[in-house]
């Protein structure tokens, strides 16, 4: 089987990306006229320019940044762990901010600092914290064990798992259903500020992950192959971990733990890119940010005006969608 | 080229090689065998620089091997493992220009030089023809050559092999070791081949080393080291040598004949 020039999934997922971005803010309960969206960035104030700048862009912004983040991480984490079924979750990330989460809305605190509410700052604290305790146990004499790292990953998930379910069952009605709706995760409850904090980082991430491109080809094969062929596979992983754990874990502080995104993206890029890191991750990254905000648009209309949580979505469209491919594929 | 200083390698307290030393001149074709659990897959890692010795050093070009970085290193060692795991769909020409790695920089893009030196590779290992071939699905035969024509990319000046023959059928086996051959001929590459093969070793080898249960037990010239005598005491078996009736060298066989008694009984 022969593939294509891998640039031109990379261009394809990239114009995909924009047209996402400039026709799925127009989508919503409330139809909008594009040129009184126009007029309004000459200084008209309509109501529909109001409503895309600021209630649709910003989500549509925040799609793109969660889709983008969660497939780069699971790219990068299929590579570190040298497992096609690997996850931004697989090392436990979500379930260590889902559990952080959890609490806080259980002990009922509300300080809001820099924008970031006490849930979403717990959840970051929750998903760094785990992540430090899973490389931590992982580290032997000097190396990381790929196998070790995946058993405490997936062990503490299950711990977590039980935490957050002893949370529950202690907490009252309306903070049950608070927290099923966090767990379900959604891309309604940010506003521009907290994008605009975290958009530096996420961007310097992306930018980090991507340089290691070609040392991940490498790692993603063996660390010894990787070594003999003059990569310092230590640092390396260092690196590629903390910035994809960080990714991670901010964009489960914002929207929650969405699944699926990070497992499928990686795969169906795969098939048009291969796995060279250099094209899988840009287009990966596009793809992702692009597919996350039409999942999420038809989350919001579908049954408009209700919301559905858009991991459900995610998971509705994507499962049947990627089997479709991975069949015909053959 | 590469001199060994008495190293003593343990994996977790558990000892692997004792007092190690032995060295290979340039443009060497050298042979470590032993029997199985004797050490010599971890002495080639050790020449590579993937394992640290706990006492002892390494020379390699006078230096010791803990000043060179991994990029230098991989400049001037190419090591061909036992075993090539690939999880994801690669092509044999993109495991080949990997081994161009120590000579990109960072953003930089493959350079047409490295396209050159990836097919010259390919050439040279006989697998132009299965660059555009998934590397998961080639055989066993022409997966060892793609992942030697990758450390050829990396154009050391020393190849290490680990095992490189024992999935290959006898053509393949004869091919392979003739290609290596051709290298230290022509570009005067420094080798050294980790194998059970002993008749193999014997027909291509100027050198043998051999190891057990990590002492060397015998280091010289083909012909000198490999006697029935010693290869007996060393793999604890019964065996006959013979020459080989065309280019001289010792085979050896399993079994003894002298006395009448027979092989198998």
């Amino acid at each position: 089987m022969k593939r294509n020039h891998p640039m031109t999934a990379v261009l394809v997922s990239f114009l995909f990306l924009g047209l996402v971005v400039i026709f799925t803010p127009l989508i919503g309960s409330q139809s909008l006229n594009f040129s009184r969206v126009l007029a309004y960035l000459h200084g008209q104030t309509t109501p529909d320019g109001t409503i895309f700048f600021r209630i649709r862009l910003p989500r549509v912004l925040l799609g793109v940044l969660t889709g983008a983040s969660l497939s780069l991480a699971g790219v990068v984490f299929q590579a570190l762990l040298r497992n096609p079924l690997a996850t931004p979750y697989t090392l436990g990330i979500s379930s260590g901010g889902a559990f952080g989460a959890v609490l806080m809305i259980k002990l009922g605190w509300s300080i809001t600092w820099l924008g970031f509410s006490t849930v979403q700052t717990a959840a970051f604290i929750g998903s760094v914290l785990t992540i430090l305790l899973v490389y931590t146990l992982s580290r032997r004499a000097g190396q990381i064990s790929i196998h070790l790292m995946i058993l405490a990953g997936v062990s503490i998930s299950y711990f977590f798992g039980a935490l957050i379910l002893m949370v529950h069952f202690l907490a009252d009605f309306t903070q049950t259903s608070q927290m099923i709706r966090w767990m379900m995760g959604g891309l309604d409850v940010v506003d521009f500020a907290v994008i605009g904090r975290t958009l530096p980082l996420l961007l310097l991430s992306f930018a980090v992950l991507f340089a290691l491109a070609r040392m991940l080809n490498l790692i993603s094969l063996s660390e010894i192959t990787a070594l003999s062929k003059g990569v310092a596979v230590l640092r390396v992983q260092k690196i590629a971990f903390l910035f994809a754990s960080l990714i991670t874990g901010l964009v489960v502080a914002m929207s929650g733990p969405i699944g699926f995104v990070g497992l499928i993206v990686p795969h169906l890029m795969r098939i048009f890119t291969g796995p060279d890191h250099r094209y899988l991750i840009p287009a990966s990254l596009f793809f992702g940010g692009a597919f996350l905000t039409l999942c999420d648009t038809i989350a919001r209309t579908v049954l408009a005006p209700v919301e559905i949580p858009v991991g459900i979505i995610t998971a509705l469209l994507g499962g049947p969608f990627f089997l479709v491919l991975l069949f015909r594929q053959k | 080229m590469i001199s060994v200083q008495k190293i003593d390698f343990a994996y977790n307290g558990w000892p692997v090689l004792r007092e190690v030393s032995f060295s290979v001149a340039r443009g060497e074709f050298l042979a470590v065998i032993g029997p199985n659990g004797a050490g010599k897959s971890t002495l080639l890692k050790l020449l590579d620089g993937i394992l640290q010795p706990q006492k002892g050093y390494i020379l390699l070009k006078e230096r010791p091997l803990p000043d060179y970085s991994r990029r230098q290193l991989a400049r001037l060692i190419g090591y061909v493992p036992q075993e090539f795991p690939v999880a994801f769909h690669f092509t044999a020409r993109e495991v080949v220009l990997m081994g161009r790695f120590p000579y990109q920089r960072l953003l930089g893009g493959t350079t047409a030089e490295d396209y050159r030196v990836a097919q010259e590779a390919m050439q040279i290992t006989d697998c132009g023809h299965l660059s555009e071939r998934f590397f998961t699905r080639l055989s066993g035969g022409e997966k060892q050559r793609v992942v030697l024509a990758s450390a050829l990319a990396q154009q050391p000046e020393m190849l290490l092999l680990d095992e490189p023959t024992t999935a290959l059928d006898l053509k393949h086996q004869v091919h392979f070791y003739r290609i290596l051959q051709k290298l230290r001929r022509e570009r005067q590459l420094t080798i050294v081949v980790v194998t059970h093969d002993v008749n193999l070793a014997a027909l291509f080898a100027e050198r043998v080393v051999i190891l057990k249960q990590g002492k060397v037990v015998a280091d010289g010239p083909v012909a000198e080291v490999l006697t029935r005598k010693r290869l007996e005491s060393v793999y604890e078996t019964p065996l006959t040598l013979v020459r080989h009736p065309l280019s001289g060298t010792p085979v050896v066989l399993p079994g003894r004949s002298p006395n009448g008694k027979e092989v198998g009984a």
